[in-house]
């Protein structure tokens, strides 16, 4: 124990602002609205205390449906969990007409910036998020593919603000295209900047027709949403 | 015997440096002048003690500096009277004994050392560095006891020194909080807390803007709050108290 003599004049019994002390982390808890049946979401958050976030932690259940499906694709496999009665998330394999579907270990962790695909019965049935917020950068590169051979790259936004494509300057090669899960929205690079395919009506004659074309909407990945990188070429790092 | 009285105050923050996370500070002194029970002033050197007590009623110390109640602890033993006070001191104890000496009251008492050596009146440890001589201990019972060989006629006793100021200043390591959402409530759950500090909950839609106090986190670290309609984010804050 040790005693120190106080030379200067301190006013001790003064009282000095109490001292601070801020927390050493922050937890956050996220909306990911859809209108669609089949959502791909973002892994936002990491785990309370660091790593990275367990799926079976991640998405809040007691807005979902017994029966609602996670998909995690770890580049060669689907893997597959399911949500039970009481509501918890548990691996589970099945094979159908979609495929093969493996079930994970039930503690797998998935990086901040990847992404899952939820398949709700009801989508009524709201998408929370929950989890450690983390300051780490996150990026993804799509694997380069070809015109004959395309390469696909799931694409997440784990921010809690939308991400512009155009206005971060990811742009991919000419040909590429972006697709949100179960939505017929259609997205194609130009070689310079990405558009959104549109559809529009045309009468020619007396007979009208339905023709495609690009529209000066860019892409924006909602907060919390994901979508496919088709690549055909290009390989733009998206720094979210 | 007198009820220990103490005045806590915050320490200032350059003593903080000097401590280890959880370490407590103590500092302490007196405003002067202060008089042996005989209406002397104290004799620069003389010893003043810090004590400590769980029920906040200091029994007293005996002959030898130990304190008569067991369960009274001497924390330490100062002799650094001047100018008819006790200077400003900054003691450090490190976490083991400050967990220790959590939740019980603090005083600072004067003794009586003088004796004589040699024909002179000599005041505060012996040539060992130890205190081995006070004029008198006291009981709750009986407040004055003249002792020992050589005891000074005053029979002062172990002396409560009116004014005395006593801070306590402890660290406080940065909380965590975990997160868990149910239905429509948001449950949060704090650990990493320690008796001394407060602490509150604050919210933002932006994690760099998080000023919106929600709650105060009690003492079993869980804080429950309504869902919120978009994002969020939850950070713990902690001040002493």
């Amino acid at each position: 124990m040790k005693i120190h003599s106080m030379i200067c004049a301190f006013a001790l019994v003064a009282a000095a602002s109490a001292a601070v002390v801020t927390g050493s982390n922050t937890c956050g808890l996220m909306n990911v609205p859809s209108t669609s049946r089949i959502t791909m979401i973002a892994v936002p958050w990491v785990n309370v205390g660091g790593g990275d976030v367990e799926v079976a932690k991640l998405v809040k259940t007691d807005t979902l449906t017994a029966g609602d499906e996670l998909y995690y694709y770890d580049g060669s496999s689907y893997n597959r969990w399911v949500l039970n009665a009481d509501k918890t998330w548990a691996p589970s394999a099945i094979s159908n007409a979609q495929g093969t579907f493996v079930s994970p270990d039930a503690g797998l962790g998935i990086a901040r910036g990847q992404g899952l695909i939820l398949v709700r019965q009801s989508t009524a049935s709201e998408i929370w998020v929950y989890g450690q917020h983390d300051t780490a950068a996150v990026s993804v590169k799509p694997a380069a593919g070809t015109t004959a051979a395309p390469a696909y790259t799931m694409i997440a936004n784990p921010n809690t603000a939308a991400y512009d494509l155009n206005a971060q300057h990811a742009v991919g090669a000419a040909g590429d295209q972006i697709v949100f899960p179960g939505t017929t929205e259609l997205y194609t690079c130009n070689g310079t900047a990405w558009t959104k395919i549109v559809s529009e009506q045309k009468t020619i004659g007396t007979k009208t027709i339905t023709v495609k074309k690009p529209s000066a909407d860019g892409v924006v990945i909602p907060a919390g949403r994901g979508a496919w990188y088709v690549s055909k070429g290009g390989s733009p790092t998206i720094n979210w | 015997m007198k009820k220990l009285m103490t005045v806590f105050g915050a320490a200032g923050l350059a003593m903080a440096s000097l401590a280890a996370v959880n370490d407590a500070l103590i500092s302490f002194s007196t405003p002067g002048p202060d008089t042996y029970k005989d209406g002397t002033v104290v004799q620069d050197g003389e010893c003043y003690v810090l004590v400590w007590s769980a029920d906040g009623v200091f029994e007293g110390v005996k002959a030898d500096g130990t304190p008569v109640d067991a369960k009274d602890q001497v924390v330490l033993v100062a002799p650094v009277a001047k100018g008819g006070k006790c200077p400003a001191l900054v003691y450090e104890v490190d976490a083991a004994k400050a967990k220790e000496l959590e939740g019980g009251q603090y005083g600072v008492y004067l003794l009586d050392t003088r004796r004589p050596v040699a024909g002179e009146t000599k005041v505060g440890l012996d040539d060992d560095g130890k205190l081995s001589f006070v004029n008198s201990f006291a009981t709750a019972a009986d407040d004055t006891v003249a002792t020992g060989a050589g005891a000074i006629a005053s029979a002062a006793s172990t002396k409560g020194v009116d004014g005395a100021a006593v801070a306590v200043y402890t660290e406080l390591p940065a909380p965590n909080v975990a997160i868990e959402v149910k239905n429509a409530t948001i449950k949060l759950t704090v650990t990493g807390m320690l008796p001394v500090g407060t602490y509150w909950v604050s919210k933002g839609t932006d994690v760099k803007k998080l000023d919106e106090k929600v709650a105060d986190v009690p003492a079993d670290g869980l804080v429950e709050l309504p869902k919120t309609d978009g994002a969020a984010f939850f950070k713990v804050t902690g001040g002493r108290k």
